[in-house]
């Protein structure tokens, strides 16, 4: 049966391709949001009869409104500020409304001008004010600027002063505007139309896309070229409201000169044409980028277009209200925006007769200049017709400058150094989109940046977040940046782990350039603390690598349909959980703190990886995932803060509400506690099929003897108690030293007693099961060998005062060797016990 | 080496089954692959061959019963099988930004072997398929069919004992594809053993010695190429078992 057909006119054929586009719009969203790990799609379109779907467009169509309004509200209030940098180069001294007003006051009387009689009359303060406005209100105020503004107000009146809040735009000829300000103007217009004209048809972040245009496809229906031709560079502007809604920006701009009804008028004259040449000039971008450019660079323009249309879109809300940020953008600008002709500023804000003809004539004109540029790149870009026009030349060899790795080093990070090296779109994706998601969360802690250059602990502080956050941010898309190339490291013995391990390497080495450059700045900032800074930046090549690895334990695969399977909310906080310690360390100069957080960090990055690789055989087969074998690290690391958190409320409240009975209660609360920590592990264990008797013996056991192994305990245990002896020796011959030993009360008989109980029968129980028996069996699994012996013992020791570190992790490392040579947990509890009595004696 | 002990067959799938959800994708699927054979997988379209390549790869799990390779379990001991099996998916893509040498090296050294000494000792290969003058370009720009020659290098780099070809000749010209019969045939002769998927029937009669026939994930028919059809046609015997099977 042959279907009934149409003709389609050219309008039809139009609004179909349209209607497309808004679809297109949506689908890039949903995958937009994929990518960027907010949520799992599992379905990846917005239908058109959802009914949310409406009012999420209502909802972006306000919000486009809202950040135009930002956009225009923003370029007319810098331009504000320039006409008091342009008073400031002509030698005034910029002071607020108020201050310039008690200025005139007293100027008009002008009989006494000594220091004495300009201190009674606030004019210090006044001066002290503009200080403050000028140079940050961190800095005190500096003797000689107010010398030197006293000496302006006695020489000068009030013609050496300019009021920082007279200068605004309202109401004021164009005529009259400085030309400083009309150039912050005219880039602010010119700003607005770049983040305007990379939007597109909606923010995409997938620069692996090797989309071909779809013109070629459409070109092959029985339609007229020039519909395709309107549909297709029109279609931005149909499918996003940041494209008809951009009139708001231009009344924004515009009230201050033409008025509120004028401007009305002039912005939806202006906008819409202005808007509709953008999206044009969107379209022959991109399809120069197609068509001119070869596959690697062609996603970083790409990549580079969406950047500047999703970060441009925001930056506006970063300055609102940031006064000093605009001031330092207008005076470090200030040789650009000098050279701006004026005439056309001037014409588009209505020039002298405030002329909404002239205002809008201008505005019309610049559109249209925009739609020839459009076509003039159009026209370039296809001069070759529809053929990408790949490039056919010979790679170079690589071997020459970055070695022959791939033999004798690790093959997979030398191919993520390629990847670098030479597709352009590698920067974007791994340095720019995380960097702004990176500044966006600065701006959470921006009373904390802006305190940055005052001390270099807060610098080196707010650099370690930064690369923190970057880490963070990288790792869940370690794998996008395979994309279908992913089943060749399928086919390796061990690919994807040997992958993700590359890819945690090279994250760790692009995050470690930018806080690596942030501390060369803070080592410029502070010489002063340059061992100080160098510590830090120790400490940072070990945290960093364990936030590496820890990120990209959250990779989550795409399917072949494009779903994304996120790790589970568990895994999730696991990773992200004590990520500030360090930083918080630096920042608040709380160094064991600051150690505390790189200890923990590396923990958290083995266990993170031990329930990773459980996962990884399973990542395309969800429905075989099994749970990895207990007990884990994370079970381990889990239990361990739970009995030190609980144990340490128990212990407080003893010696809190204990009173006298205190000796008796504080090993009483902790033996009770320690034993419930025993028997909740216990039976969680069971239920993953470990036995009790499997913790306290490693199996397969050796035929080591019992009696020997304990003596061999007991002799290990009081040799690491005389070494906690000297060294307790040795701390008490330094004054400061000594002063941390006794900084307690020391404690009564009874409470000597109290404390040996605890110290001796309970603690080493209770600690060995925890930290030998279940923590440093876990990490064996993991890192086996010295790594693990230290690592267990550095955790070991930072649950314990920062001055006995050194001893207590020389314990650790003793406990931990016995428990793996004897496979009894006994010898271990044994050296325990002997090491705490010794100590204890002391 | 001990001659009484029988060599474990190179593949091996023993009343495998694999369900996705509720959704069963292979059910009871039990097929003994000859040493040193070209075997056919035949199936129509989504009748379960690329999920039966995955579960050799040891990507899934299945749900029932086990596949062994070279007598290994290929999920469990998934590590070692991937050094036995060579494979070529049925669309290969490759980096960007790396050459066709380069992704044979990086995949060469992967497998532990010398990345060098492997591209060296693959060169001939390379030049018989026409390809060694083009190992210098990014592999992102070969044409389709020069793409399936690389990712049939990239297969048999690390001298696997099992050929897993997804759909091989898919898109190849005429030259190309007696080119992969010919290589697929000497392959066999020197004692791999292959396997491909495809549903073109007159390629499994020219080149296999054994079949399988898969259908809803259901082993239709498996044998001796000459035993599965009888006196039959294969496309009829193939049409036949396709439509009957539930």
């Amino acid at each position: 049966m042959k279907l009934p057909r149409v003709n389609l006119s050219f309008w039809q054929a139009v609004k179909i391709i349209w209607s497309f586009a808004r679809r297109r719009a949506a689908g890039r969203k949903a995958h937009q949001a994929t990518l960027l790990s907010r949520k799992a799609t599992n379905s990846k379109t917005v239908s058109s009869g959802d009914p949310l779907g409406c009012l999420a467009t209502i909802g972006m169509i306000f919000l486009a409104c809202m950040l135009h309004g930002i956009f225009g509200s923003l370029v007319a209030s810098t331009a504000t500020v320039a006409f008091r940098v342009d008073a400031e180069r002509d030698g005034k001294i910029a002071v607020r409304s108020s201050d310039y007003k008690r200025l005139e006051t007293e100027a008009s009387k002008m009989h006494v001008k000594d220091s004495e009689w300009a201190r009674e009359h606030n004019v210090t303060f006044a001066a002290e004010r503009a200080f403050g406005e000028k140079y940050g209100f961190q800095k005190k105020p500096d003797p000689e600027y107010v010398a030197r503004f006293l000496r302006q107000f006695n020489t000068l009146g009030m013609a050496g002063f300019v009021d920082i809040d007279a200068g605004t735009i309202k109401g004021r000829n164009v005529q009259t505007w400085p030309r400083i300000a009309l150039g912050v103007a005219a880039f602010g217009v010119l700003f607005w139309l770049a983040m305007l004209t990379c939007q597109g048809e909606g923010v995409d972040f997938d620069v692996q896309r090797r989309r071909h245009p779809v013109w070629e496809w459409l070109l092959s229906h029985p339609v007229r070229p020039a519909a395709i031709l309107i549909a297709e560079t029109l279609s931005p502007f149909i499918a996003n409201p940041m494209y008809y809604t951009a009139p708001v920006f231009w009344y924004f701009l515009l009230s201050g000169s033409l008025g509120a009804g004028q401007a009305i008028l002039a912005a939806v004259v202006i906008g819409w044409p202005v808007a509709i040449a953008a999206s044009s000039l969107n379209k022959s971008l991109e399809a120069a980028a197609m068509l001119r450019l070869g596959v690697r660079n062609r996603g970083a323009v790409l990549g580079i277009m969406s950047w500047i249309g999703f970060a441009g879109m925001f930056l506006p809300m970063f300055l609102m209200g940031a006064e000093g940020l605009k001031l330092w953008i207008v005076q470090t600008g200030m040789i650009v925006f000098d050279q701006v002709p004026a005439w056309p500023v001037q014409a588009l804000l209505g020039g002298s007769g405030r002329d909404v003809m002239l205002s809008t004539s201008a505005g019309l004109l610049f559109a249209i200049g925009l739609l020839l540029l459009s076509g003039v790149i159009a026209k370039w870009a296809m001069a070759r017709g529809l053929d990408p026009g790949n490039a056919t030349t010979d790679v170079p060899d690589a071997r020459g400058k970055i070695g022959s790795m791939i033999d004798r080093y690790d093959p997979v990070f030398w191919k993520e150094l390629l990847w670098f090296r030479r597709d352009r779109g590698a920067v974007i994706q791994a340095v720019l989109i995380p960097l702004t998601l990176a500044s966006f969360q600065a701006f959470n802690f921006r009373a904390m940046a802006g305190n940055a250059l005052e001390h270099w602990f807060a610098f080196c502080g707010v650099a370690i977040i930064c690369g923190t956050y970057f880490l963070m941010v990288l790792g869940p898309r370690s794998l996008a940046s395979e994309g279908g190339a992913l089943w060749i490291p399928m086919t390796w013995p061990r690919g994807l782990e040997d992958l993700l391990r590359a890819k945690a390497r090279i994250w760790h080495t692009v995050a470690s350039v930018i806080v690596g450059g942030l501390f060369a700045i803070a080592l410029w900032l502070f010489p002063a603390e340059w061992w100080k800074i160098l510590l830090v930046a120790v400490g940072w090549a070990f945290f960093g690598r364990s936030m590496a690895m820890r990120a990209v334990t959250l990779v989550s695969p795409m399917s072949d349909s494009g779903e994304s399977r996120p790790p589970s909310a568990g895994s999730r906080y696991a990773a992200l959980v004590g990520m500030f310690s360090f930083s918080g360390g630096v920042l608040a100069q709380n160094w064991h703190l600051a150690v505390i957080g790189v200890v923990f960090s590396g923990l958290v990055a083995a266990a993170c990886w031990q329930n990773l690789r459980a996962r990884l055989p399973f990542l395309f087969d969800p429905w075989s995932e099994v749970l990895p074998q207990a007990p884990t690290l994370m079970h381990s690391m889990f239990a361990v803060a739970i009995l030190s958190e609980v144990a340490g409320i128990g212990v407080a409240l003893g010696r809190a509400f204990g009173g006298s009975s205190q000796a008796f209660l504080v090993p009483l609360a902790y033996g009770i506690i320690g034993g419930i920590a025993w028997l909740v592990m216990r039976g969680f264990l069971e239920g993953r099929g470990v036995a009790d008797r499997e913790i306290w013996n490693w199996l397969p056991l050796t035929a080591a003897s019992k009696p020997r192994a304990v003596a061999l305990g007991v002799s290990a245990g009081i040799g690491a108690g005389i070494f906690a002896l000297c060294y307790i020796f040795v701390l008490t011959r330094f004054p400061t030293t000594a002063g941390w030993l006794h900084a307690g009360a020391a404690p009564s008989t009874a409470g000597k007693i109290g404390i040996f109980v605890l110290a001796v029968g309970l603690a080493p129980i209770v600690e060995e099961y925890f930290f030998r028996g279940l923590l440093f069996r876990a990490l064996d699994r993991e890192w086996g060998g010295t790594r693990a012996l230290i690592g267990s013992a550095a955790y070991f020791a930072i649950y314990h005062p920062p001055i006995s570190w050194l001893p207590v992790f020389v314990l650790g490392v003793l406990n931990a060797w016995l428990f793996r040579r004897t496979r009894m947990l006994l010898p271990s509890v044994c050296a325990h016990m002997a090491y705490n009595a010794v100590v204890s004696l002391q | 080496m001990n001659l009484d002990v029988p060599h474990p067959p190179p593949a091996e799938f023993l009343n495998v089954a694999k369900t996705f959800g509720s959704k069963t994708a292979i059910a009871d699927f039990s097929w003994t692959l000859p040493s040193g054979q070209i075997c056919g997988l035949l199936g129509p379209n989504g009748a379960g061959k690329t999920t039966l390549f995955r579960l050799l790869m040891g990507v899934l799990k299945p749900t029932c019963g086990s596949i062994r390779v070279d007598g290994l379990d290929s999920f469990e001991d998934r590590v070692e099988v991937k050094r036995h099996v060579g494979f070529l998916p049925d669309e290969p893509v490759f980096y960007s930004y790396l050459s066709g040498r380069e992704v044979l090296e990086m995949s060469a050294s992967m497998h532990g072997l010398n990345g060098r000494q492997a591209v060296q000792s693959i060169l001939p290969l390379a030049e018989r398929l026409g390809l060694a003058d083009a190992l210098g370009r990014f592999a992102e720009d070969y044409s389709r069919g020069m793409k399936k020659k690389l990712g049939l290098l990239l297969a048999l780099i690390h001298q696997p004992s099992l050929l897993v070809l997804d759909e091989p000749t898919n898109g190849l010209d005429v030259e190309s594809t007696r080119m992969f019969f010919d290589l697929m045939e000497e392959q066999a002769a020197a004692g791999v053993t292959v396997v491909f998927s495809t549903h073109l029937l007159d390629q499994v009669e020219r080149l296999c010695s054994h079949i399988a026939i898969i259908h809803h994930g259901r082993l239709g028919a498996a044998g001796t190429l000459e035993d599965v059809r009888g006196s039959e046609r294969l496309e009829d015997f193939f049409v036949r078992i396709t439509s009957n099977a539930k």
